[in-house]
């Protein structure tokens, strides 16, 4: 039971700090950009794919059902309702947990083990502006951005599902346009803060409270990808729970 | 100057037969005492040498006194100031005047030398011609001058160590804590980091404490020395005092003997 209050109290702790040094505007915009370089660009392609596909296979079966029913219709909608609230934004988060989290912890756990944490510290260095904020910011930054790429690659996808199985092409689009509100959109992008704090948080706190060498590193990269995506799932659940009463 | 009064560090023990050992010195009440009840000054200016056997707190001691941790009890005065109260923020004041060689560098992997060197300047935003300067001149005081660019990855474990110190002493600090600086090193090198410790004194006026098992290292080099063993500090005094001891402890350390009242596990 210690251990839980104390991995909470540790997120706790990094999110307060770090909402610190943010507001003083203590923050290396270079390590920022490298960051966002580093979730963007190894998450983005993975992100596409998984989410293309996710798409796909969601209006195969919404496809099948609803024209057979005569209503392909709202088989655009349908499908672009779902990636835009849901496929999209935990998709991507996942995708981005397992590659970006994953390295986050690894690296600030490796850095912790051989003392480079403490020589940031014995150098008047704060770990958590230096190391954690950079994270954190360019996790907030460029989760969202890859959600849209991805929510745009789930609809075509959709789409080419949609049209294998007898649905118009400009029925599907019209579809889309017609039910897919600027809400929904908004929505699905909204979650995605909660789950980049999520990320950022859960993979430097493991990293920086790694002990035990190499196989402590594995541990802390196996828990903050393990953690992140329980995370992302509860969160998901009651934010989707509070949107449904604030704008449905 | 640095005083340490009646600093106790303890670790939750893991099950070992010393924990069971209620005589053992070192174990209480199922907790490890790294430090028990430590008391010293290190004076301004001077050069004090910590030994002991491996695992007897060495580092330790210095981690206490950097602020990296925190004892369960007593007193650590930096300059007058009590470091165990201190934040963050504060500890971060107490350290832009000191500086740590760690015992195996730790470097930061993704930066160059000269950024690695250079770490501690850039934090205080000097100029980057002041910076390069500095870095340079610091390489060529540990005797690596020229590899500003290359790669922590690509140095031996000695040229590292011999790196770190450059990066401790670029922002020039008025204390240094030395993590056995010569282990790992040839006796040339070696011969060249204790000078450099000397010189760094007797010009710069910098406190030092060095942790180090080299003895001819220390006795070359020291002003004053302390053995820690079992948790205590076993003697402290001069080099002269020391080596002259009759401390049974002291003298299976000095005379190199694996028989004695040092127990090997």
């Amino acid at each position: 039971m210690s251990g839980f209050f104390a991995f909470f109290g540790g997120l706790a702790g990094l999110l307060w700090e770090s909402l610190g040094y943010i507001a003083r505007g203590a923050v290396s915009y270079r390590h920022t950009l490298r960051q966002m370089a580093e979730v963007g660009v190894g998450s983005l392609f993975v992100a596409l794919i998984t989410v293309g596909f996710s798409g796909a296979v969601a209006c195969l079966y919404i496809a099948i059902q609803l024209v057979k029913l005569g209503q392909q219709g709202y088989v655009g909608g349908l499908v672009g309702k779902s990636i835009a609230l849901e496929v999209a934004p935990v998709i991507t988060a996942v995708v981005v947990a397992a590659r970006a989290g994953s390295a986050m912890a690894a690296e600030l756990g490796t850095m912790k083990v051989t003392e480079q944490v403490d020589a940031l510290r014995s150098l008047a260095t704060s770990p958590t502006q230096y190391l954690v904020v950079p994270r954190v910011l360019g996790t907030l930054i460029m989760l969202p951005i890859i959600t849209i790429l991805s929510n745009g690659a789930g609809t075509v996808g959709g789409y080419i599902a949609a049209i294998s199985n007898g649905v118009a092409p400009n029925t599907y689009w019209q579809s889309v346009q017609n039910m897919v509100t600027l809400t929904d959109q908004f929505s699905g992008l909204l979650k995605t803060i909660p789950f980049a704090l999520v990320i950022s948080l859960v993979g430097c706190r493991q990293g920086l409270t790694t002990s035990g060498g190499a196989e402590g590193v594995g541990q802390s990269t196996t828990s903050a990808v393990v953690y992140a995506m329980i995370g992302i799932f509860v969160c998901d659940f009651f934010m989707s729970v509070i949107f449904q009463d604030l704008f449905y | 100057m640095i005083e340490l009064r009646h600093v106790t560090y303890s670790i939750a023990a893991e099950y070992s037969d010393e924990a069971d050992d209620e005589h053992h010195p070192a174990w209480h009440d199922g907790r490890q005492f790294i430090l028990d009840d430590v008391s010293f000054v290190v004076p301004e200016r001077s050069i004090t040498c910590i030994m002991g056997v491996s695992g007897t707190g060495k580092t330790t001691l210095l981690r206490l006194i950097a602020g990296l941790l925190k004892p369960d009890s007593g007193e650590i005065l930096v300059n007058g100031r009590d470091v165990v109260p201190m934040n963050e923020k504060q500890l971060n004041q107490v350290r832009r005047d000191m500086g740590f060689v760690f015992q195996y560098g730790a470097l930061f992997d993704s930066m160059s030398i000269a950024e690695n060197v250079g770490f501690g300047l850039q934090q205080q935003r000097r100029p980057c011609a002041e910076i390069e300067d500095i870095v340079t001149a610091r390489l060529e005081d540990v005797g690596l001058p020229g590899i500003e660019d290359k790669m922590p990855g690509e140095l031996s474990g000695g040229m590292r160590k011999r790196v770190a110190m450059a990066r401790a002493l670029a922002t020039g600090p008025r204390i240094v804590l030395y993590d056995e600086p010569t282990s790992g090193l040839d006796p040339v090198m070696a011969r060249v980091i204790d000078d450099l410790v000397v010189h760094l004194r007797d010009t710069a006026g910098t406190t030092n404490v060095v942790v180090s098992h080299h003895l001819p290292s220390i006795l070359r080099i020291a002003d004053r020395v302390l053995m820690l063993h079992n948790a205590r500090l076993q003697i402290e005094g001069t080099p002269a005092q020391v080596q002259a001891s009759d401390d049974p402890v002291v003298r299976q350390f000095l005379d190199a003997r694996a028989d004695g009242p040092i127990t090997v596990r």
